[in-house]
């Protein structure tokens, strides 16, 4: 009966401690060195929203892009000093219970190429994930070379 | 893992054999009346199972109780049971094990449920299986499928799409894994049993990779995250004899 009683009383439940996040992190490379590169952003907007991401940046080596958990796919148009380019990425959404205190979890894998107008683009991650510190910094998921 | 089954092995046998220390006397001095008659009569098989056993896990149920009180028996939060049946085959028992489960999570900003069923079979070796009272301790093996569905409800925030409510579901999950079993059978009267059964869950799989909702939990098993999992039942055990016990021959 002892140990039935440390069965009913004993169960632990998980720390809650989230790794996954809704915002993609994108970086601007040079195409011929493969250096990081800044430049300069006139505006960056998602089609789906009204809000304008990013509005006159004159120097920036990366951005980060909003994805939305009840969608499979986030169109961003750029409009830089490389001219007007749209990315447009599928992604599949996978929702989790942490634990009764934690709540819920949304996880975005699998993020893919539908369309690219950039010269060049590479996935370094394809799981959208933050990298727990001082402040949470959101992982590098996609290269756009110019 | 092993250490630990091992070690309750031998603090059951330690239990057992001290229990059966005042009995064992009077019982070789009176069995050998009904072992002569029987000597004469046709010899019984010792392969032929001796009787039925069915059983209610305590433990699932006093879970559901601790949580919801009385209404664990009508519209708690968690609903859990747990029905077990072995019959005796020489010292071996061949088991069936079938439970239900339903539970409601509620969490911040979100809700999720998860429901199904579960059968378990698989044998048992008894080491005690000359005591005339049929007690058992033994070690076994089971196989175990799961059968689930659930949902979740959840609130998200969101600064440049809005806030949201999303439903995911799962319309039907299939799971299997594996157990090591040990445990105790001990007789109360001759028709009600008590016992306990501790094992040891692993190699369960996973065949949702690529479903929107990552289950949390798998009836049977336990939190479908982890790769493998510990479980005891306490159970309450009644007994149908097929033919009359030893014990009862004796007196």
């Amino acid at each position: 009966m002892f140990l039935a009683y440390l069965f009913l009383v004993g169960c632990n439940e998980p720390d809650c401690i989230r790794l996954a996040s809704t915002t993609m992190g994108i970086g601007f490379y040079d195409i011929n060195t493969g250096d990081a590169l800044a430049i300069r952003v006139n505006r960056l907007q998602v089609v789906g929203s009204d809000s304008v991401l990013m509005e006159n940046v004159t120097s920036t080596r990366s951005v980060l892009l909003p994805l939305n958990p009840s969608d499979t796919s986030v169109t961003a148009v750029f409009d830089t000093e490389f001219g007007i380019d749209t990315l447009i990425l599928s992604y599949n959404t996978v929702t989790r219970l942490i634990s009764e205190e934690c709540g819920a979890e949304i996880m975005i894998e699998n993020l893919r190429r539908a369309r690219n107008d950039f010269d060049s683009i590479r996935f370094v991650n394809r799981s959208l994930q933050i990298t727990l510190g001082e402040s949470n910094i959101v992982t590098e998921n996609v290269q756009i070379f110019n | 893992m092993f250490r630990f089954l091992i070690s309750i092995l031998f603090v059951q046998a330690s239990l057992i054999s001290f229990g059966q220390q005042t009995e064992s006397q009077p019982d070789s001095a009176t069995i050998a009346k009904p072992a002569l008659k029987d000597s004469i009569q046709k010899a019984p098989s010792k392969f032929k199972p001796t009787g039925l056993r069915v059983g209610l896990d305590l433990v699932s149920f006093g879970q559901g109780v601790q949580k919801n009180g009385i209404r664990a028996f009508t519209q708690g939060d968690v609903r859990q049971w747990k029905f077990s049946a072995d019959i005796d085959i020489y010292r071996y028992f061949l088991n069936f094990e079938y439970g239900k489960f339903e539970r409601y999570w509620i969490a911040p900003a979100s809700n999720y449920y998860n429901e199904g069923t579960f059968i378990k079979v698989g044998p048992d070796i008894n080491f005690f299986h000359k005591d005339p009272k049929q007690n058992a301790l033994f070690i076994g093996l089971r196989y175990a499928r799961s059968k689930y569905q659930d949902y979740i409800i959840y609130d998200y925030q969101n600064q440049v799409y809005g806030d949201n409510t999303k439903r995911v579901s799962n319309g039907e999950l299939k799971s299997n894994w594996f157990e090591i079993t040990t445990g105790l059978k001990v007789r109360l009267t001759r028709y009600v049993w008590s016992g306990y059964t501790a094992r040891f869950k692993f190699r369960v799989n996973d065949n949702y990779e690529n479903n929107a909702l990552a289950p949390h939990w798998i009836p049977g098993y336990g939190a479908a995250t982890r790769e493998s999992a510990w479980g005891l039942e306490y159970w309450l055990i009644f007994r149908v004899p097929f033919k009359k016990d030893k014990i009862e021959e004796i007196k």
